[in-house]
């Protein structure tokens, strides 16, 4: 019956005598009923071709999906709707800056004295203060030229504004005689909020319309800071409806910049040109405008560019 | 471009699996419970080496590759259906194919031989399996097993050897035993008889069906 008895493959692995096992007769009956009705290869290659196409086509997140819905239809639907729901109801924590720590020195004052408390009131409602706290720092040896740290915390996400504002009552101080350096820090904190927020953060909305250039400046700040860009500067001017909005961020403390989205309202013609340079150390003037001539013909444009002193671009478009 | 790229790559994937399609067909549908789930295991783990082929550097070592290849998403389909511990059904056969045959009862008894041993090799851990099979059935050397399940000769040698006891054992509970260098006998069972049956109306190799499950571990 068995037709391998006596006829067992020459092993030339096995050093010892050969034992057959009584499985060994099975074994070698699979290995010939697994030969049987094996598929072509031309099948094999049109199936494989056939996978790489579908899956080609369902893309990398079906490809995820694949094996756990069999309705690719019910799946985009329920894959979108999951990731709303997470997107508007899962509450997330990230940072967001909700507010500055301003810290005012002044130096050569006596050691408690009444005008430090006085500055500390009115500091408080000069630049919007909650509250006032007051260090205090006496050199050895004496009396004399002690250092009064009067630290404020301002509830407003705006470092300009709270660094105007404290410009000009440290400018009020020294009217008065009292040296006074100021110093400027944004307080982050961890908030709890939707996906989607958190998303929004790290994209700056530029919306130019009817407002003023400061106001279109204070709400990029406001927005950069939130995304937790530090050192920005960011200089705009309008003229007969036509914004230009320059933003500055260094690389350095900024790993990652955040997008800059530009919204237009009123006239249907109107555009908004956006320019986004990442100027390393080695990069020239001359590369830099070659890049913004390169972005510009990109959306379709041509112009005049030339860079200001402040290494902003200008941009004079052709008619 | 990258669809052009994607063309080269299965053209070069389908050239270099040419020589060795019916080899690889078949070892997957050994290592896998049935023919059908063989053949699903080759397709995933093409499609796998498709994503791979820029990491292959030699041509030459195709083969090793490849199976290495296979015998990893055999590891990760076990992990996947670590729950199921029934076995299947399927027909060794294949799908819709009815065996052709002058002999119909000597390939039913092949037939049943290997759908035996498929069962005895499910119930071993997803490495020995790989291991006994690699050695019984595809005549690999220990070396070779060694290198493709990523560990020494020593470890190699144990896990086939474990394999072939769990089999060994597997064996002696349906009641076959060794008996030297020869052929494989049965113990005969006292069996229940049916009124007015005798003897040569019983099938010759009438197995066991219901066995307590055999003790596992990854080795």
């Amino acid at each position: 019956m068995d037709e391998r008895v006596g006829n067992h493959r020459e092993d030339t692995r096995r050093t010892g005598p050969v034992r057959k096992e009584a499985y060994s007769v099975d074994l070698e009956a699979l290995r010939s009923a697994s030969r049987r009705g094996l598929p072509a290869f031309s099948e094999t290659s049109r199936s494989l071709i056939e996978s790489i196409e579908n899956r080609r086509k369902r893309g990398a997140w079906m490809g995820l999906m694949r094996g756990i819905i069999e309705r690719p239809r019910l799946a985009t639907v329920l894959v979108g709707g999951a990731l709303a729901a997470v997107m508007l109801f899962v509450p997330i924590s990230y940072e967001r800056t909700v507010g500055h720590e301003v810290a005012f020195t002044l130096s050569g004052m006596s050691p408690g004295a009444e005008a430090v408390s006085e500055i500390a009131k009115e500091m408080k409602s000069a630049i919007g203060a909650d509250r006032v706290g007051v260090r205090m720092a006496v050199a050895a040896g004496g009396t004399s030229g002690a250092e009064h740290t009067l630290t404020a915390r301002v509830p407003d996400g705006s470092h300009g504004r709270v660094e105007r504002l404290a410009a000009s009552y440290a400018a009020v101080l020294a009217k008065r005689g009292a040296g006074a350096t100021f110093s400027v820090s944004p307080v982050r904190d961890l908030v709890r909020s939707n996906v989607y927020l958190a998303a929004a953060n790290s994209i700056i909305n530029i919306r130019v319309g009817d407002r003023s250039a400061d106001e279109i400046a204070d709400d990029i700040r406001w927005q950069l800071e939130s995304a937790g860009v530090v050192g920005a500067e960011v200089d705009v001017s309008t003229d007969e409806g036509c914004a230009r909005i320059c933003v500055r961020a260094s690389a350095e403390g900024n790993p990652e910049l955040p997008e800059i989205q530009c919204e237009t309202e009123g006239e249907a013609d109107q555009k908004c040109l956006r320019l986004e340079l990442r100027r390393t150390p080695e990069m020239t003037d001359a590369d830099l405008i070659a890049d913004i001539e390169r972005q510009l013909a990109e959306q379709g444009l041509s112009g005049t560019v030339t860079l200001d002193g402040d290494g902003c671009p200008k941009v004079e478009l052709d008619e | 471009m990258k669809r052009e790229s994607q063309g080269a790559d299965w053209t070069r994937l389908l050239d270099l699996l040419s020589p060795i399609h019916d080899d690889a067909r078949a070892l997957a549908r050994r290592l896998a419970r049935s023919a059908a789930d063989g053949d699903d295991l080759f397709q995933e783990a093409l499609l796998r080496a498709f994503d791979k082929i820029s990491t292959l550097r030699e041509e030459g070592s195709f083969r090793s590759w490849f199976y290495a290849v296979l015998l990893s998403v055999h590891r990760s389909r076990c992990r996947r259906d670590f729950w199921r511990r029934f076995l299947s059904l399927e027909d060794l056969r294949g799908r819709g194919r009815e065996p052709a045959g002058e002999d119909d009862r000597r390939l039913s008894d092949e037939e049943m031989r290997a759908r035996r041993v498929s069962r005895a090799l499910a119930r071993l851990p997803a490495l020995q399996r790989e291991a006994v099979v690699l050695f019984e059935i595809e005549d690999c050397p220990v070396e070779e097993i060694a290198a493709l399940q990523q560990i020494s000769v020593s470890t190699a040698k144990s896990r086939i050897a474990r394999g072939r006891e769990k089999l060994r054992r597997y064996y002696e509970r349906l009641g076959f035993h060794m008996e030297g260098a020869g052929p494989v006998r049965r113990k005969r069972r006292p069996a229940r008889r049916a009124p007015g049956r005798d003897d040569s109306q019983r099938p010759a190799w009438s197995a066991a069906e219901s066995l307590p499950p055999l003790e596992t571990h990854d080795g």
